[in-house]
């Protein structure tokens, strides 16, 4: 689909419309108040959780309290530790039930070592999911094949991975990256492996519709600062593509300047 | 009388036989954002006051936290 459609860049997902194209997971921030400062810094209209049992300490890890201080925000729970299909789908029910968010980040990663997603039980989950009336929004391989079997089941969105959750090692995936932005029927929203602001810009220029940080952003020194940082990346990013870049040269030189009659000489 | 539950997993009994909001009252959760799974099944928050809890019942109780 041609992402410079619209007049207003507006962007919609599970009949809602959001302007901020900067996702923001919870985890991994040093204390409650530093994450809700960075949510707002970010402008992210999205964010996401996950949902644990209760330990035997009962305030401990109590996010429910800090979330009330941000309004207006969309709540999508995770289903982090699911190792397969069923596990995932149980964690969506209850998430649902929590947050009263029909949203769900598909998460299925069985190995500890690469945290990649299982792209069987993930598709399964989604199709099951997406039946029951969920917001489904996988985080999957960069699999063009795979994007389209989860569109094709009902997913809301596609979150492929830049790279491995947490490494930072950016936009590892650029080149199928591409492949799905260019099929995609639903938002692209590049989930994971992010480590700075250039390389959301590079998604957004790319025309993926949106990214999803949290590493980079809970593990900065300022992570509030950070925050700020993508917001703005994420806005140039897409600003570029919506421009239109020129195409990528071959490696010579193309002048900007005339080269001709400059002092009475042809250049040699 | 004491009743014998497993909570998370680990046995539990509980002081009063009660119903669930006896039990998340007992825990110290009462009025935080936690979600019941009795015996497997989700149990809806409005029916937390009626559903008296059983010998042998497994509660599980989850939470919103921090996550990616």
């Amino acid at each position: 689909m041609d992402r410079r459609e619209t007049a207003k860049d507006d962007w919609d997902v599970g009949g809602r419309r959001f302007s901020s194209r900067l996702l923001l997971g919870t985890g991994k921030f040093s204390d409650r108040g530093t994450m809700v400062e960075a949510v707002r810094a970010s402008g992210s209209e999205v964010v996401t959780v996950a949902l644990r049992r209760v330990g035997r300490e009962p305030r401990e890890d109590d996010l429910a309290d800090a979330l009330r201080g941000l309004p207006g925000i969309t709540l999508m729970p995770n289903t982090s530790g699911a190792r397969d299909a069923a596990e995932a789908i149980r964690a969506a029910r209850l998430g649902r039930e929590l947050t009263g968010s029909p949203f769900v980040k598909v998460e299925i990663h069985p190995d500890p070592h690469h945290l990649l997603p299982d792209p069987l039980e993930t598709y399964e989950a989604c199709r099951a999911l997406a039946a029951e009336g969920f917001v489904v929004m996988p985080y999957m391989p960069a699999d063009p094949v795979l994007a389209r079997r989860l569109e094709d089941v009902g997913c809301a969105s596609l979150m492929p991975l830049g790279s491995a959750i947490g490494s930072g090692r950016g936009l590892a995936t650029a080149e199928m990256l591409r492949l799905i932005v260019r099929d995609a029927r639903v938002p692209v929203i590049v989930d994971a492996g992010l480590r700075s602001p250039s390389e959301a810009a590079a998604a957004l220029e790319m025309g993926c519709d949106a990214v999803l940080v949290n590493s980079a952003v809970a593990g900065a020194l300022n992570p509030v600062g950070m925050a700020a940082a993508f917001a703005r990346a994420v806005e140039a990013g897409r600003a570029a593509f919506r421009a239109g870049l020129i195409p990528r040269g071959r490696g010579e030189a193309a002048a900007t300047s005339p080269l001709t009659a400059f002092l009475g000489e042809e250049p040699r | 009388m004491d009743v014998k539950l497993t909570v998370n997993e680990e046995a539990y009994e509980t002081r009063a036989a009660g119903s669930v909001t006896t039990l998340l009252d007992e825990m110290g959760l009462a009025g935080q954002a936690v979600v019941v799974v009795l015996n497997g099944e989700v149990l809806p928050a409005a029916a937390r006051d009626e559903q008296a809890l059983r010998e042998g019942d497994r509660v599980d109780l989850f939470r919103i936290v921090g996550g990616g």
